[in-house]
């Protein structure tokens, strides 16, 4: 018993430490960039420009 | 066609179609790759669905005189991807491609979750050793 309570101390220390790092800075977790990646289908055309509709 | 877009946060759920501006992008259509924020000409819309998925865009990318360029679209008015190139075109109607999410912050998450479940485990082994 002697040992178990200086042990927990510490470990309660940091688990209070990191609720309270969360709380303060809740809005960093959803500011990380996030990349979007696209694969395009595979029917693909090809023609000459001359017909070519043009990029809006 | 493949493209890449790096948004600074995740794309919010149920978005209607929205311009957006892109932290970087690399839209390439086989044979011309655009990802120069500076001396491209874009424009980048998205919209989302109740999970956050992309479900609707609308990517146009070209070079400053904007005679090469890709675009890829699927809104209400039309489906398709296409890349111009001086004397050629590729094109795809109809046939949507797909969108992902590579968020990095998955990741790291996961780290940290198993890291903390290891921490705790060690933690709890050494109480029940300092009780015995």
């Amino acid at each position: 018993m002697k040992t178990l309570i200086p042990a927990a101390i510490p470990c309660s220390l940091m688990f209070t430490g990191v609720a309270a790092l969360s709380i303060v800075y809740p809005a960093s977790v959803q500011a990380v960039p996030t990349t979007y990646v696209y694969t395009a289908g595979t029917h693909l055309r090809l023609q000459p420009a001359l017909t070519a509709p043009a990029i809006s | 066609m493949t493209a890449m877009v790096t948004l600074a946060s995740p794309l919010a759920a149920n978005m209607p179609l929205t311009q957006v501006t892109p932290l970087a992008f690399s839209l390439s259509d086989g044979v011309q790759t655009f990802n120069d924020p500076i001396f491209n000409e874009y424009t980048f819309l998205f919209a989302t669905g109740p999970s956050g998925n992309i479900t609707n865009w609308r990517l146009d990318v070209s070079d400053s005189l904007e005679v090469n360029g890709i675009e890829t679209r699927n809104d209400a008015f039309e489906v398709r991807d296409i890349g111009v190139n001086f004397a050629d075109l590729g094109e795809n109607f109809g046939h949507p491609g797909h969108w992902r999410s590579a968020a990095p912050d998955a990741g790291s998450s996961l780290a940290l979750l198993s890291l903390s479940l290891t921490a705790l485990g060690a933690a709890a082994r050494q109480f029940k050793r300092a009780a015995t």
